[in-house]
């Protein structure tokens, strides 16, 4: 039984399999082809930027500007494409992305401003500039995108579409690079413990300030990805993601204060999030059962971290 | 194994402000090889502190510091590290989170190709670390499962691992049971045969007296006394320590 425990998603599953059986229960059309496929569609943005800002929260740091950040790229993606072309905008707002990220870092590294009240008023500023450039209006993709949406965002495989496959890819990265690299290593080292990380010669400000680069970097890529799947961009899209995604890390075991947790938990945990709302509507519940059944699951998730935590030692 | 008389650490006229406090005045300090030193004192008395300054955690205002001879430009943890000098801070060294071979090699991770680490060789020299000072347990273990004792022998296995020339101990047997005491000297006494050199800071004069070969005392920011055990008691070591805190009270 404890070797269950130590498997580190298995919180998570559980969640996931108790919940499903539940929905599946209500309304067996909930694991319907058809439901599925609307289920994983969605997923995929949410997930990038949660796997992002659990990469950085398992680093000992929060991100609140991640969905300003999403809903701030393509808007200044969409606004550059007809000056400089698709390809270079796409790398200059990815760029611009990594800058914010920079950014945040580095104020909070270097001017010890908490990363909560940096990235605060970052979550106002970038929705602030959002408003300000689109005047509170919507835009749409033109004809002259509808290549690159068909690679980036188009259903390929299993009528799913390709941000499901990037979120997938990312997922695999990140975990490669948590598990497998001195990067990752030291990314939890700094999150357990930044002063005695420190003492053993970790530089802290370098690990923390590139994960905050990747945090912003695919909060970015995510929002050009949701602009492509829904040809639309909002002057509020990405509002409430950062709860959202803080949510997806903390219920798939990630510590709020760093330290531990899982790539492949977070990506689960974003799972979970998008597949409450289609379950809720199904059990007949409606979407405004959605946070009170989140709210109530992120406290069920630590209690039942508290008592794995417990069962491990 | 006999002391070697050539110096492993000279600190010179070492002084250490913070703001109007005056940590260290002018401090002299050293280790010789294959020597155990006890860094003695009153809380404040600057111990910590001088320690700091060694391993470049803080700057000092003045002073020089000498490494196998070599004068330290600029020192900081990492650095301090890969010289060879290996810290048991009072806080402790392990990384909570972190598994036990994990906590062995952090930042100083064995490689393969390019950015991977190599988990299974670092799995296997981590065993063979930790056997190296008759410890054995499972090294995928996080730290937080393991005891006080056990995680200050994760610090010695990657001191003794990466061939360090000095440990220093910052009150070591503080959080340890007896038997996990007793253990650490008999540890320490086996670090002096494999020619690596302790400062061993602490409060307990009697934990000092036995395991250390000579002793350092510092009061107030400045060196009092330095004892070679076999010309002082261990009453005398108390009776001198008491004395400096009263002299510095009566003051």
């Amino acid at each position: 039984m404890k070797k269950i425990f130590k498997i580190k998603e298995f919180g998570i599953i559980s969640i996931i399999l108790i919940t499903y059986s539940i929905f599946f229960a209500t309304n067996p059309l909930f694991l319907s082809k058809g439901n599925i496929q609307a289920i994983l569609n969605s997923v995929g943005e949410l997930g990038i930027i949660a796997v992002g800002v659990a990469f950085l929260m398992i680093s000992g740091e929060f991100d609140l500007s991640v969905g300003s950040v999403f809903g701030f790229t393509p808007v200044v993606f969409f606004s550059i494409v007809p000056t400089f072309g698709i390809i270079p905008a796409l790398f200059l707002c990815l760029l611009l992305a990594c800058g914010i990220g920079a950014l945040n870092g580095f104020l909070t590294l270097k001017i010890n401003i908490p990363s909560f009240l940096v990235t605060l008023a970052g979550l106002m500023v970038f929705r602030g500039l959002v408003l300000w450039i689109t005047k509170g209006f919507a835009f749409t993709i033109t004809s002259e995108y509808y290549w690159f949406r068909n690679i980036v965002a188009g259903r390929n495989i299993l009528g799913i579409n390709n941000c499901f496959f990037f979120f997938i890819a990312v997922t695999v990265i990140l975990t490669i690079i948590l598990e497998r690299t001195a990067w990752g290593n030291r990314s939890y080292a700094v999150g357990s413990n930044s002063e005695i990380a420190r003492d053993v010669g970790v530089n802290v400000g370098k690990i923390k300030i590139s994960n905050f680069i990747l945090c912003s970097f695919l909060a970015g890529l995510a929002g050009i990805l949701q602009f492509m799947r829904v040809f639309t961009i909002h002057p509020g899209t990405g509002t409430g993601y950062e709860l959202q995604v803080i949510a997806a890390g903390v219920i798939g075991g990630t510590a709020l204060f760093g330290g531990e947790g899982t790539i492949i938990g977070a990506a689960l945990g974003s799972l979970f999030i998008l597949s409450i709302d289609s379950g809720l509507i199904m059990m007949g519940v409606g979407g405004f059962g959605f946070r009170i059944f989140i709210g109530l699951t992120i406290i069920s998730a630590i209690i039942m971290y508290n008592f794995l935590r417990r069962a491990r030692t | 194994m006999e002391i070697n008389e050539k110096k492993l650490v000279e600190m010179k006229n070492i002084w250490k402000s913070y703001g109007e406090v005056q940590a260290l005045r002018g401090v002299n300090f050293d280790v010789r090889y294959n020597e155990i030193i006890g860094l003695v004192g009153d809380n404040g008395a600057g111990k910590s502190t001088l320690i700091k300054t060694l391993i470049g955690i803080e700057d000092f205002s003045s002073g020089e510091i000498y490494f196998e001879g070599k004068k330290l430009q600029h020192i900081n943890a990492n650095l301090a590290r890969k010289i060879g000098i290996e810290t048991i801070h009072q806080r402790g060294n392990a990384l909570e989170h972190l598994s036990v071979f994990r906590n062995i090699f952090i930042n100083r991770e064995i490689k393969k190709k390019l950015f991977w680490i190599d988990i299974k060789k670092m799995v296997e020299e981590s065993k063979k670390a930790l056997r190296n000072i008759r410890l054995q347990f499972d090294v995928f273990k996080n730290i937080n499962e393991l005891s006080g004792g056990e995680r200050k022998g994760i610090a010695i296995a990657r001191a003794l691992y990466f061939k360090s020339k000095l440990i220093i101990m910052d009150e070591p047997t503080n959080d340890l049971s007896v038997t996990e005491a007793e253990k650490l000297i008999q540890i320490s006494q086996k670090l002096k045969e494999e020619e690596i050199s302790i400062i061993w800071i602490s409060h307990n004069i009697l934990d000092v007296y036995r395991v250390c070969d000579r002793i350092k005392l510092i009061d107030r920011g400045k060196d009092i006394a330095d004892y070679e055990k076999e010309k002082i008691t261990v009453d005398e070591l108390r009776e001198k320590i008491i004395s400096a805190v009263r002299w510095r009270t009566s003051a």
